[in-house]
């Protein structure tokens, strides 16, 4: 009997413990069975015993109807407020009633965050305030006789916090986030005081002004002396709070500052972007460290330190080593726990170079001027490619509110609880979110709105389920009438048809969320009023508007676009013709999604990629249209979500207007939607997909490309139809739906090919395919043969320029010289913005090149960065062009690369008519003409200086080492799609496993790898857009025994998240090892027979071999405790992963 | 109004608490009684607060549920929004006695609501005895004060009324240390519980009432005080204390319940112009507070002030807004 009460709970949502269910059932016989509702709906904030005990002892699963899961209520929309709004007479629009809509906190995880500071609660003796101690005066009185009290120091806090908030303009939004955090230290009770100082950087001079403080008065203030924050007892902890991207982070001003400060005190930067954005602040240009304290509360100058591996200098770097945490409970503790002075913590931190130090030159990277602009669809990619997944989803989510702080935060906290706040921060360092207007320093940037950047709405919608953008409404309806009247809460506005008030609301703003009839009836006044007109006659309201938009439409705001002012036309639509029409649809939806599924079934898990997609369409079809049955969601808010899942489908929606034509922006989406299946789908294969599945994702490229062509207007529609007909073949596309309003266009329609024509094209393509493939190569673990590597017609920029950062200013003219006659340029500056994968971004601006420019000077031939560049381009079998700009010699290390090649010489002379005669040779080049017959028209190309006996040499010598360096050379085919196959492929190939290292193939090496990556296929899974994480455990893999006690099934998320992390820095860390390797052990190899010998040579070598297992046991063991994945044997997992 | 509410919430004083029926078995405390009597003279500071105060329904309900199940209330809401004044109304309704106020900062911990003991004034004390008389010194609970906590522990037929305020603004380990107490509905004195004698020893309560008699050391509750922890929201409170708390969340009185309110503090108006003056008062305050918080008192300070015939809308100084604007000023900025 119990334990079906218990059941009904459960299903009702609640959860309750031993104890609440007792509470219940205690009170319940005191409660009368039926109480006259206080208002008109149940306050589901009530504790559940509440809930239940109103309704006395007769629980059935009927009662549970009334508690408002998914209420349909109707209610009154909410938008966010415009700061200005008092002042705009506002023409269009209607308008509002002011509202208090509960927030969200800035600073999520605050009892986590509180939780990881407790190792500084440490109590240290008071030097002024006295406690008696018993023990002591008990001694005396009886030793002595004498009845005096003796008194010891009481104990008191030990530390006290100042916090250092940088105000430059992009920190406006962690604004409410620094408010919180300094609440969050005020009450933790940890410190003795809590101070709150400011520093603001002069844009033109850089230079830092301190300010005591943080509230809008510091602009006004006086300067403070950096020294009045020093505590000469050593007790003051510093913590800089910034996303360390004013210029004073560049031009070394905070780098003082903060060696002022760790001389002799605690001091650590809490960093508001996350781990993986670092790398696009001014902390990139720092030294990362690793530090460890000798002590509680060791000055930052005495900090034991470890330099990263690779680097090679034996003296540290000058600065001030500086802990950095961001505020995440995992980085919080381990440095609460070090500066506590536990033994044994390492924490992150870097070295930051000092204004004298070498790094003066370094500026901010100009973050304001991108000359080409990306594609919607490239920076939404870019985004994908470098966002955490939560971030990622995020952002989908954002895409269906209005952009205010507040409501993004409240949207993240509805959508994404286990979101932190560094997930909003990627967002917003995504470029994709601009502010409406110019951030000005004094207005409150809580009020501020936001917006995506042009037509990157849409395409964030179009990658988010249609269902979870009708959620994001449902959600944050449901918690606005759960939490009205909460402190923490926003000025909002709720759309009043009924009044013309001094506010308004602009046509164009979207609505966030609505409050229910029941607590505007709750609030009174005006408010209830408005509910009972709501109620009244505005059953659905929604439904007055004629005009669906689509969501992937043109109107940026769909929710809105599908929900617009209530009242406005009266409802017309016989509410139950429409209800009948409803069923119908949902008949024949379910009829067709059986037959679909029919037909699926016959293909046994090969069916086409267009059937799964329309059998996922029609779920959700159904889904919608229940819904919409239910009343959960209006008619036009059904019609608006069923046309883009329909497409596919021959289906005319005919509850709406007549059919429109698909149009060439929703068959591109559709494109792009399919090849990422296709392109997860490979992924899985890590490395070994099926021929056929990598033509499929070639021929969707290609598509892509030429309808983005044609949506340029480059080709005809009808030409683009030609050309598509052949390529779609494979996907079972219907390009009969594409009518992309063929008739306007006043060509004749190109005659289709006939089938046999289309077969023979689809074989040559094939032929044509296999041929230019490089050839398999031989097997890794088993027989399977590589990967086959895509070749692709270069589609990056023309020349890729690697160069030394002493040389930026004239490679900047050149840039734009370059530019300016029509030739597209690659280098880092211009073309990585947005990613933080810089290195992997190289790698492909490097492969996909025609040129590869390298401009040498003494500075550049220095370079490590610039001899791995050449290294790749060489790989990669670009035309390399060396340009010299200052005289320098060819280090040994490149002349293997330059050999034999004409360069380019400018000698210092950026003279116009050097970059005219550089930009008709690089014309040349692109086109096909070697260098060597331009070298006769141009006087700036020289002969080569580099002797070709070095080149016969390094190549035709069969030393050691050359063949050695040939087989390095073969098996690098990195293949991009996999990233995860390649750090496992790149770390067999790299230690040579396979050749002469046979002491370090043993097996325990092997079934490390097979688990890495068996990890990342897991890993792969919970990215996959809004999958949950599913674990998969292999089923002949042996489980750990926390696995059979079942607790795998409760790993608590939090963990998990803590493990996962560990993992990904497990292998970001394996990364660094590698590249370190591949270096070492082409030096080795340049170094001939004689770097054989080399004893450092070869420890250094070694111990990064080393390393790098010893990386890769610790993620063997985080996977089991992640997973509880005991791996016994080496074949068991490779076997899993072959298949 | 429901049958089996003991607090009705009508600002009228009762024997009602005698109707609560006996706890459940597992909030059942085995205190001895020491004091069996309702407190029938209300204090000061209780009638001023909390009889004018007007719970709402979910209000009522939820102090019911919470003195029937022997549990704590924690209340959440604005500031202004009457989260203290809901347990002066309970003492004064049910005449429970003066409230136990404990009010909470960063630095208090579980030892200051219990009890204090003045060791070095003991010390100092006996020493001088000793001098004087070489007698016994003076009696050790002279020199023990019992805190808010301590006293609303102390056991009685009914319970007392024991209000923490701002539980938020505790440290991280405090709402733990509570729990513990509140499970247990007993604490220790060591300083007396080391003294081997069963002899009660007088100890002064927190409320400066009578010395009580405790035996060994050992305070075990019988009726479990009514306890009322408030919040004002500004942390997050740890998952143990929420789970065995019963949670209201006082929302800001609507436009009609400010009225009400209005009412109960300066009576019914005779005329026309005065009720006039209210409701325009009234509907300023609903305005003003959809842009910033404002505390009801400050709705009552400028209903004091217009009664008395002063003009809010203007002013002495060049202040263009009036009066009105610095009586309604938002609480937070």
């Amino acid at each position: 009997m119990i334990a079906r009460f218990i059941e009904i709970l459960r299903q009702a949502g609640l959860d309750p413990t031993a104890q609440e269910v007792a509470d219940i059932l205690w009170l319940a016989p005191y409660l009368e069975p039926a109480i006259p509702e206080p208002s008109s709906e149940p306050d589901p904030k009530i504790k559940p015993d509440e809930d239940e005990a109103k309704t006395g002892g007769k629980l059935g699963p009927d009662e549970f109807d009334e508690i408002p899961l998914d209420e349909p209520s109707p209610g009154g929309d909410l938008h966010a407020a415009h700061p200005d709004d008092d002042d705009k007479a506002s023409e269009e629009g209607i308008g509002g009633l002011p509202f208090r809509s509960p927030g969200a906190s800035a600073l999520p995880g605050g009892l986590a965050l509180g939780r990881s500071l407790r190792p500084l609660m440490r109590r240290i003796p008071s030097k002024t305030r006295f406690i008696l101690d018993e023990e002591a005066t008990v001694r005396r009185i009886a030793d002595e006789g004498a009845w005096l009290p003796v008194l010891s120091p009481q104990p008191a806090r030990w530390l006290e916090v100042a916090l250092v908030i940088d105000k430059w303009p992009s920190m406006v939004i962690w604004q409410q986030t620094v408010t919180e955090l300094l609440r969050l230290l005020e009450q933790q009770g940890a410190f003795r005081n809590v101070q709150s100082w400011s520093f603001l950087t002069d844009p033109q001079s850089g230079q830092v002004h301190l300010r005591v403080g943080l509230g809008p008065d510091i602009l006004s203030g006086k300067d403070r002396h950096p020294h009045e924050l020093i505590d000469p007892g050593g007790r003051r902890l510093i913590l800089v709070v910034s996303d360390c991207l004013s210029p004073a982070w560049y031009n070394g001003q905070m780098a003082d500052l903060l060696a002022t400060w760790g001389q002799k005190g605690l001091v650590a930067i809490a960093q508001m972007l996350p781990e993986r954005l670092w790398q696009r602040t001014a902390l990139d240009h720092a030294v990362p460290v690793q530090l460890r304290s000798r002590a509680a509360g060791t000055p930052n100058a005495r900090l034991h330190l470890e330099l990263p591996w690779e680097w090679f200098d034996d003296k540290p770097p000058p600065g001030m080593p500086v802990p950095v945490v961001s505020l995440e409970p995992r980085f919080l503790t381990v440095w609460a726990q070090s500066i506590a002075g536990l033994k044994g913590v390492w924490i992150p931190g870097v070295m930051l170079p000092p204004a004298n130090g070498a790094a003066k030159s370094l500026t901010a990277v100009d973050e304001d001027t991108p000359d080409k602009p990306l594609s919607v669809e490239e920076q939404v990619k870019l985004f994908r490619a470098t966002a955490s997944p939560l971030a990622w989803r995020l952002a989908g989510y954002l895409a269906a509110a209005p952009l205010t702080l507040p409501v993004m935060r409240l949207v993240q906290r509805v959508m994404l609880p286990e979101a932190r706040q560094v997930h909003l921060a990627e967002v917003f360092l995504s470029r994709l979110i601009k502010p409406e207007v110019d951030l000005d320093p004094a207005a409150d940037p809580e009020t501020l709105h936001y917006n995506f950047v042009e037509g990157v709405r849409d395409y964030l919608l179009s990658t988010v389920l249609i269902s979870e953008t009708v959620t994001v409404l449902n959600e944050v309806t449901k918690f606005v009438s759960e939490h009205t009247g909460q402190p923490l809460d926003f000025h909002a506005l709720i759309a009043d048809p009924t009044t013309v008030g001094p506010l308004k609301i602009n046509d164009h703003d979207s609505t966030f969320g609505r409050v229910t009839t029941g607590v505007l009836r709750r609030l009174g006044g005006d408010y209830a009023r408005l509910a009972t007109h709501l109620e009244q006659g505005n059953d659905i309201p929604s439904q007055a508007v004629e005009q669906p938009v689509p969501p992937v439409g043109k109107t940026p705001e769909p929710i809105e676009g599908s929900r617009p002012t209530p009242g406005k036309t009266s409802n017309k639509r016989d509410d139950l013709s429409s209800r009948e029409e409803l069923a119908e649809l949902l008949l024949r939806l379910h009829r067709n999604l059986m037959t679909l599924q029919e037909r699926e079934a016959k293909y046994g898990g090969q069916a086409p990629l267009e059937l799964i997609n329309q059998i996922e369409d029609h779920k959700q079809a159904i889904n919608l249209t229940e819904q919409a049955l239910n009343g959960q969601i209006t008619l036009v808010e059904l019609k608006a979500a069923l046309r883009p899942l329909l497409i596919s489908a021959e289906f005319n929606i005919d509850v709406s207007e007549p059919e429109k034509p698909l149009t060439l922006r929703d068959f591109l989406i559709r494109l792009h939607k399919n090849l990422m299946i296709l392109q997860e789908r490979e992924a899985k294969y890590g490395g070994q997909a099926p021929l056929e599945l990598i033509n499929q994702i070639h021929d969707y490229q290609q598509a892509i490309n030429l309808t983005e062509q044609a949506l340029n207007g480059q080709i005809t529609v009808v030409e683009l139809k030609a050309a598509l007909r052949p390529l779609l073949i494979s996907a079972n596309f219907d390009l009969d739906l594409l009518q992309i309003s063929a008739s306007s266009v006043n060509q004749p329609e190109i005659d289709s090919p006939t089938k046999d024509e289309l077969i023979e094209e689809f074989a040559q393509s094939q032929k044509a395919r296999v041929e230019t493939s490089e050839p398999a190569q031989e097997a890794r673990f088993g027989e399977q043969p590589t990967p086959v590597e895509v070749t692709e017609t270069p589609q990056g920029q023309d020349i890729f320029i690697s160069y030394s950062r002493r040389d930026l200013e004239f490679v900047h003219q050149l840039y734009s010289e370059l530019a300016s006659r029509g030739i597209s340029v690659w280098f880092d500056q211009e073309n990585i913005q947005v990613a933080d994968h810089w290195r992997a971004l190289i790698v492909e601006g490097i492969r996909e090149c025609k040129i590869f420019m390298v401009i040498l000077s003494p500075d550049a031939v220095a370079s490590v960065n610039v001899r791995k560049e050449v290294d790749l381009a060489q790989r990669y079998q670009r035309q390399i062009v060396p340009l010299i700009w200052r005289a320098t010699e060819i280090p040994v290390a490149m002349e293997y690369q330059l050999a034999g090649i004409q360069w380019i010489d400018f000698a210092e002379t950026a003279s116009q008519e050097n970059f005219s005669q550089l930009a008709e040779v690089l014309s040349g080049l692109i086109g096909g003409t070697t260098l060597e017959e331009l070298a006769n028209k141009n006087e700036i190309v020289k002969a080569s200086t580099i002797d070709a006996e070095i080149l016969e040499i390094e190549t035709s010598a069969q030393t050691e080492s050359g063949r050695r360096l040939g087989n390095l050379r073969k098996r690098q085919t990195i293949n991009p799609m996999a990233v995860g196959g390649s750090v496992i492929s790149s770390v067999v190939t790299t230690l040579g496993l396979d050749t002469d290292d046979q002491d370090f193939v043993n097996s325990e090496l092997k079934w490390l790898f097979s688990a890495a990556s068996n990890f990342i296929q897991i890993r792969r899974g919970a990215i996959g857009r809004t999958q949950p994480v599913k674990v998969e455990i292999p089923p002949d893999a042996e489980r750990s025994p926390q696995a059979d006690n079942a607790l795998l099934d409760s790993v608590n998320d939090f963990d998990l998240q803590l493990w996962e992390g560990q993992i990904e820095s497990a292998f970001r860390r394996v990364h660094t090892y590698l590249r370190n390797l591949d270096i070492l052990l082409d030096q080795e190899a340049m170094k001939g027979d004689a770097g054989k010998g080399d004893v450092y040579l070869a420890n250094q070598i070694k111990s990064a071999r080393l390393e790098i297992v010893k990386i890769l046991r610790e993620v063997a063991l985080l996977m089991n405790q992640a997973y509880g994945i005991l791996v016994t044997s080496p074949e068991q997992l490779i076997q899993l992963l072959e298949e | 109004m429901s049958n089996w509410w003991v607090f009705q919430g009508n600002r009228q004083p009762h024997d009602g608490i005698g109707k609560l029926p006996l706890p459940p078995r597992w909030r059942h405390f085995k205190g001895t009684s020491q004091r069996e009597a309702l407190f029938e003279e209300p204090d000061e500071q209780v009638i001023q607060r909390g009889a004018i105060f007007q719970p709402g329904q979910k209000e009522i309900e939820l102090v019911n549920a919470a003195l029937y199940l022997r549990r704590p209330l924690l209340i959440t809401g604005k500031p202004g929004t009457g989260k203290s004044s809901l347990a002066y109304a309970v003492a004064y309704e049910l005449k429970l006695g003066p409230v136990l106020l404990w009010p909470i900062t960063s630095r208090s911990i579980l030892q200051d609501g219990l009890y204090k003991y003045d060791a070095i004034g003991r010390l100092q004390e006996a020493n001088l005895h000793h001098a004087t008389n070489n007698g016994a010194g003076p009696d050790i609970g002279k020199f023990i004060q019992l805190g808010p906590l301590g006293t609303a522990l102390l056991p009685s037929k009914y319970p007392r009324v024991l209000l923490i305020d701002e539980i938020d603004k505790s440290d991280i380990d405090l709402p733990n240390d509570l729990l513990n107490t509140f499970e247990d509905g007993q604490f220790e004195i060591p300083e007396l519980a080391r003294i081997a004698s069963d002899e009660p020893i007088n100890v002064r309560p927190h409320d400066g009432s009578d010395p009580v008699a405790i035996t060994r050391g050992r305070v075990i509750c019988q009726a479990f005080p009514f306890v009322v922890l408030t919040s004002n929201g500004e942390k997050e409170l740890p998952a143990p204390l929420l789970r065995r708390c019963l949670r209201l969340d006082i929302s800001v009185p609507s436009a009609e319940k400010l009225a009400e309110i209005v009412e109960s503090h300066f009576g019914e108006t005779d005329t026309e112009a005065t009720l006039n003056a209210r409701q325009k008062l009234v509907k300023a305050f609903v305005n003003r507070r959809e842009r910033g918080d404002l505390a009801t008192d400050q709705l009552l300070n400028a209903i004091y002030l217009s009664g008395l015939g002063i003009d809010l809308n203007s002013s002495a100084t060049d202040n263009k807004d009036g009066l009105i604007e610095a009586i309604l000023r938002h609480l937070t900025t």
